[in-house]
């Protein structure tokens, strides 16, 4: 769902950076509050996500699909706003680097999977977890999670027509269907089951991650 | 593909012949000419700007031409199904029409005219950040970043994430072979199951390598910040009034040309 160059006007590109410079400055401050300790942890973790989001995983109807990783750091370092901030470096990574997104919609981008995504799938995750279990919620948090940044990414592309003529042509009763189509079909299932395996199987080898606060605090296992 | 395509960029960026041209002066050239290209209302420009990066790439930093054609091809084809999409479905002035089998298929002329615009766009656009990419190692990215006043927590999780990127995706490439191996993938469900614990084991070692780097930097002083020792000197005076006048150039050149129309020139 990453939006290239050219597709949104410049007051659409500058509206996104504005609403994002807040929210950076709100996740940065967030940053600093962890343990200066957990930073070498936290920029593994975010490579980790770069490489999940290069995963292409098959799907029945023979395409492929990539999910975003937000949802998972979100839920391993039980705090969204870090989830945004490692989001956000990636996307700044794969837009200058790999020319997947572009730069002017760099804002964009992060609103859609460094911002919604992780908020998202977070709080649903958090709401049901105590209902059906924390791998079943993890994988129902990506979903919608990732769903719901598709959705917000149509209107984007759909709002834009009636902006400023010239950029992306659709109007959202095009674009909102084929994105919410596209992941609840494929990119969707996709992150839920990837994520909820993790989520289970890091639940199985390293329990310590779901249960003990003072250990991750730390930093150091004792 | 996927995987290999950042290997290549970061080993072309390293070994290209522009690598030691000051990356001030590329950041700033690449950048204004992506602005140029990417709020242009003609496709003109964008074309210009994406000639002028492809020289710069192919003749003077030398990348091969196999790589630059695979990632421009990726908005080469975009681009050009997004033109034909645009012919046949968006517009309101008729160009002529196709008779197939009987039916009339309208092709627009405001749809080829806007299909052209993006397709320019974002070729230009593509083309100026492969300038950067391919000409400038990430690490030195990361020195302009300290130097714009970036927050060091910011700077250093940036590097630390390109570091990783490049440890964990061995890691990765040793797991999946072993898994292939084994047949993991001889099924849709087998893929499905190897692919979830493939991401579960590459979580754990990011994990532990967190851990462990948390350690061995803290044993090295390590207090927050991550120093660097080298500074990147600003570029001469001359290169950058080189640079705007040549942007300026660009910017009267897309004005001159906004009301450009492809299609007026070509009769039916």
């Amino acid at each position: 769902m990453h939006i290239p160059d050219g597709y949104l006007g410049p007051i659409t590109c500058a509206f996104f950076y504005l609403i994002m410079i807040p929210i950076w400055y709100k996740s940065i401050k967030e940053l600093k509050k962890l343990d200066p300790r957990k930073l070498p942890l936290l920029g593994v973790l975010t490579a980790f996500s770069f490489l999940v989001m290069m995963f292409n995983l098959p799907v029945p109807d023979g395409t492929t699909a990539h999910m975003v990783g937000g949802t998972l750091i979100a839920i391993l370092m039980d705090n969204p706003w870090v989830a945004t901030i490692a989001i956000s470096i990636v996307l700044i990574i794969q837009a200058i680097f790999f020319g997947d997104g572009g730069i002017t919609c760099i804002g964009a981008n992060c609103f859609n999977m460094g911002v919604v995504l992780p908020f998202v799938g977070y709080y649903v995750y958090k709401f049901l977890r105590d209902k059906v279990g924390e791998v079943i919620a993890s994988g129902i948090g990506a979903y919608v999670g990732i769903v719901a940044a598709a959705i917000v990414a149509g209107f984007e592309f759909g709002l834009q027509p009636f902006i400023e003529p010239g950029y992306c042509p659709y109007p959202f009763t095009v674009s909102v269907p084929a994105m919410a189509f596209a992941h609840l079909i494929t990119a969707g299932p996709a992150a839920a089951v990837v994520t909820a395996i993790v989520v289970w199987y890091v639940k199985k080898v390293r329990p310590d991650l779901f249960t003990s606060k003072e250990q991750q605090v730390s930093g150091v296992n004792a | 593909m996927g995987f290999m395509k950042h290997n290549i960029v970061d080993n072309v960026a390293f070994s290209n012949k522009l690598r030691h041209v000051n990356p001030k002066l590329k950041v700033i050239f690449a950048l204004s000419l992506l602005l140029i290209s990417v709020f242009s209302t003609s496709f003109i420009v964008p074309l210009i700007i994406f000639f002028i990066n492809s020289i710069l790439l192919l003749f003077k930093a030398k990348v091969p031409k196999k790589i630059y054609a695979v990632f421009v091809g990726i908005p080469l084809g975009f681009g050009i199904l997004n033109l034909v999409i645009f012919a046949f479905l968006f517009g309101t002035v008729e160009w002529f029409k196709i008779n197939v089998f009987g039916f009339e298929i309208p092709v627009y002329k405001d749809g080829i005219e806007l299909g052209l615009l993006l397709f320019g766009r974002m070729l230009g656009g593509v083309s100026s950040m492969l300038f950067l990419a391919f000409t400038t190692p990430m690490v030195e990215l990361f020195y302009i970043f300290r130097e714009l006043k970036m927050p060091d927590v910011l700077v250093d999780m940036m590097m630390l994430i390109y570091r990783y990127i490049f440890v964990l995706y061995e890691e990765y490439e040793k797991m999946k072979f072993a898994q292939e191996s084994r047949l993991g993938t001889s099924n849709l469900k087998s893929t499905y199951k190897s692919l979830g614990a493939l991401a579960a084991h590459l979580f754990i070692r990011a994990w532990e390598k967190g851990e462990k780097l948390n350690i061995t930097m803290m044993s090295r002083c390590y207090d927050g910040k991550i120093k660097l020792l080298q500074t990147i000197e600003n570029p001469s005076i001359k290169y950058i009034l080189f640079i705007a006048i040549f942007d300026i150039f660009l910017i009267i050149l897309a004005y001159l040309t906004k009301d450009f129309t492809l299609t007026s020139y070509i009769k039916i």
